[in-house]
């Protein structure tokens, strides 16, 4: 960086003890393009957080907003100083780190301790609610009124008034939150179908006034003598009564014509009844360690779960062994200094690499189709590859195989080019077989620069979604267990618990995740301590 | 659902299911067709589309109370009815008739009627675009039953529109809902869109006028079962599914129906 244009500031010589030893002259940005980008991308940081201050704002989310001023203070604090030159290059990656892995991870962690999903996905709030909502009947023999829906003064702030016709008398009536009062008929205009369009001393409200005051109206009832009146959407009104009511006292939900009682179970979140049955709207509570414990005690998972974990690292294993041996083969033969139209060879083969993934696996799918597929029809075959365990995993590899080598093939080029030539001279000039040499001293090399990315293929490969859901689904399922088949991986069958026919069930599936974290990272771990050694060879 | 038929390869209605494989091997082996009828199993099965055949060979699924409501204690797959419509579905299967392939899915079944790889369709009234599209002539008859069997009954389900409880203009979509929804207008915009019969009487009767098709759905929607919407259902498809898949490819009908009712008992508790 050219450091002769730099304007002197004032300030400099104060700040001479806090330079790092190095270079003559200041550190930081000085030329004046520098500088201009510098404030540009302060004043696109700057912008991003007032564009994400508003809605925490709105929100009132205090705790998101002051993390908001408190990342945007210390990118500035970091940037706009001159030295501080380690935090600079840091920043960016552990912010990123921090959103995309951090939070993501704490908060998986923090469902996995609840028992959040289908019929626990609220407060018990909610879950009163819901229930007392629903079990609204009409009283018996009551009129279906015509509603407009009006304010008593300002629309915005004033009060919500029911303005009520009988549609067969026309008759007009006012319901407050105290309860309802004739409403005189002069000046009030009607609709041909009986809804007020005009009353003195209220204002009409628009559909979208309607709309600004939703959350008062939601709540909004005019109480009577046997229930109470609400409204039907914007035009209709009906007086019900809740058959269910939430009793305090009892902490129970109590039916009014029936007398059952479910009381609140508060360790599973749901509403019980002495039979054991219980509503179907429940809240989500914390539940602890239970998640973790059913994973590995409950019998129909435990059955299976350790036959799919062993699949799960023979599947990234075998694929990323075969796609290095077929990409390394396939780079050493295309190496060869005197084969003819290289590139035309390594344009054809890194085609499986360019096709979008999505659309070939469901075309490889197709293709293993046991009556139509093209695999059975050109050899002839009448092979079910979906059918038993083994040829869909033998299916499901041979995909991945074809998928994944372009990229070994690609990396070992880089990898076989970057090795010295006059190493394999040397090798040759002292007898060694080509084989031998390529085993002794070419392979261990190739490694070293190979085996991150092989532990980030096998990291991927672990939790290939794709490769498996797309292509065999999970594969073939036994009878007594259809969650979890043959070819699943523990990111398919976490998939299914979440997101299957079977219902949500979120803080199972997280759970499960947590443990799939806990294996990758283990041999994550194990990995990069292996390849460090071999980095002490070169 | 109802059955799709080829009226040039197959002039006449079939008045049962065994005479509709019959007609299906008969142009088999005379080479006008190659599959005896289209019905999507797929590798993990297709309940919603085998539900009438199940029907027909006497299963039923849950148990109605009195007021005919589905009763979710009542699982009809754990009764020997169950294991018996097994059974025929295994004599449909691959190691029987041929009729029922899990090679035939919902992703290729429809090119396989209008590809005229066979006679018979058996789904319901979302294909008929791709089937007009196609210029394959085709008729609507009910699905039928085995011969001596129960009657075959379809599902019979309808387009509903729920509000949210966690919306934010709850009351905007009540009022669409309660009040603009139901109008004929938006009946026969909807038909238009996607091919079903409207529910609406007033626009049925407007739409029957220029399809002629939507009379014969109805007349094989007319002993039907109203698909059940308890919750317990969800915890059915999946597990059914992939028994009734099974049992086409082979595995003995009685254990797999077994296994599959005490997987969905254990999820329903």
């Amino acid at each position: 960086m050219a450091q002769t244009q730099a304007p002197v500031e004032p300030g400099a010589p104060s700040r001479a003890g806090a330079q790092p030893p190095g270079p003559r002259g200041r550190p930081g940005s000085t030329t004046t393009t520098g500088m201009i980008v510098k404030i540009a991308l302060l004043g696109l940081v700057l912008a991003i957080a007032i564009f994400g201050a508003f809605p925490l704002v709105e929100q009132q989310q205090w705790l998101g907003l002051a993390l908001l001023v408190l990342v945007t203070a210390v990118i500035f604090w970091v940037y706009l100083s001159p030295s501080r030159i380690p935090a600079k290059y840091l920043i960016p990656g552990t912010l990123f780190l921090l959103v995309f892995q951090v939070f993501p991870v704490l908060y998986t962690m923090s469902t996995a301790f609840t028992n959040f999903g289908d019929a626990h996905r609220g407060s018990k709030e909610d879950a009163i609610q819901a229930i007392e909502g629903a079990s609204i009947q009409k009283v018996e023999g009551s009129t279906d009124y015509r509603l407009t829906v009006a304010t008593k003064g300002d629309p915005i702030t004033g009060d919500i008034v029911f303005l009520l016709t009988d549609p067969d008398t026309k008759q007009t009536q006012v319901g407050t939150s105290d309860g309802l009062e004739p409403l005189p008929a002069g000046g009030v205009q009607l609709s041909p179908l009986g809804n007020v369009t005009e009353a003195p001393g209220y204002t009409v409200l628009t559909i979208g006034a309607a709309g600004a005051r939703e959350e008062d109206l939601a709540n909004f009832s005019v109480p009577t003598q046997n229930g109470a009146i609400v409204a039907a959407g914007l035009t209709r009104a009906f007086e019900g009564a809740p058959q269910r009511a939430y009793d305090q006292a009892c902490d129970c939900i109590k039916d009014a014509e029936t007398g059952q009682t479910w009381t609140a179970d508060e360790t599973n979140g749901l509403f019980v009844d002495a039979k054991g049955e219980n509503l179907a709207q429940g809240w989500k509570v914390n539940v602890g360690l239970r998640n973790f414990a059913d994973v590995v005690t409950d019998p129909l998972i435990a059955k299976y779960f350790f036959r799919t974990l062993v699949w799960n690292l023979a599947f990234a294993a075998l694929t990323v062994a075969g796609i290095f041996s077929l990409g390394l083969l396939v780079a050493i033969v295309l190496n060869h200094e005197r084969l003819k139209g290289q590139r035309i060879y390594r344009s054809l083969l890194i085609l499986p690499y360019a096709m979008p993934a999505f659309a070939m696996l469901l075309l490889w799918r197709d293709m293993f189709n046991t009556d139509f597929g093209l695999i059975n029809r050109m050899f002839g075959t009448e092979i079910n590859w979906f059918g038993k365990p083994v040829t869909a995993m033998i299916a499901v590899l041979l995909v991945q195989l074809w998928m994944g080598y372009p990229y070994m093939f690609l990396v070992a080029t880089g990898a076989l080019q970057s090795i010295p030539g006059d190493l394999k001279e040397a090798a040759s000039v002292d007898g060694a077989k080509p084989v031998y040499a390529f085993r002794t001293i070419v392979f261990p090399l190739l490694l070293v620069a190979l085996a991150p990315l092989m532990i980030a293929s096998f990291a991927f490969n672990f939790n290939n979604f794709n490769a498996i859901y797309m292509v065999s689904e999970g594969g073939p399922f036994p009878p007594d267990n259809p969650q979890l088949g043959a070819t699943d991986l523990l990111i398919t069958y976490t998939y299914r618990l979440a997101f299957g026919a079977q219902g949500a069930q979120y803080g199972f599936a997280a759970a499960v995740s947590i443990f799939i974290f806990l294996i990758v990272a283990v041999v994550s771990i194990i990995g990069f301590r292996r390849s460090r050694a071999l980095e002490e060879v070169n | 659902m109802v059955l799709f038929r080829n009226t040039d390869l197959a002039p006449e209605a079939p008045k049962s299911l065994d005479a509709l494989v019959a007609k299906g091997k008969e142009l088999k082996t005379a080479g006008k067709v190659s599959e005896i009828m289209a019905l999507p199993v797929g590798p993990n099965g297709d309940a919603y589309h085998m539900y009438p055949i199940y029907t027909s060979g006497g299963g039923y699924l849950f148990g109605k109370g009195p007021e005919g409501d589905y009763d979710p204690k009542d699982l009809g797959l754990s009764k020997p009815e169950a294991a018996k419509a097994f059974e025929k579905i295994s004599e449909l299967g691959e190691k029987g008739d041929q009729a029922l392939k899990r090679s035939i899915s919902p992703d290729n079944v429809t090119s396989i009627f209008t590809g005229k790889k066979t006679a018979f369709l058996l789904s319901g009234p979302w294909q008929i675009p791709d089937l007009e599209k196609s210029g394959v002539p085709y008729e609507i008859t009910p699905i039928p039953g085995f011969q001596g069997g129960k009657e075959a009954r379809p599902f019979v389900g309808v387009q509903a529109m729920y509000v949210a409880s966690q919306g934010r203009f709850k009351s905007l979509a009540q009022e669409f809902a309660t009040n603009y929804f139901i109008q004929p207008e938006v009946a026969i915009a909807l038909y238009k869109a996607d091919r079903r019969p409207p529910p609406l009487k007033a626009a049925f009767a407007e739409v029957s006028k220029t399809d002629p098709d939507m009379a014969k759905i109805l007349e094989a929607g007319k002993d039907g079962d109203i698909m059940p919407a308890i919750p317990e259902m969800a915890t059915v498809w999946d597990p059914l599914g992939k028994a009734q898949s099974a049992t086409v490819g082979g595995a003995p009908p009685g254990s797999t129906v077994a296994a599959a009712a005490k997987a969905i008992e254990g999820q329903i508790k």
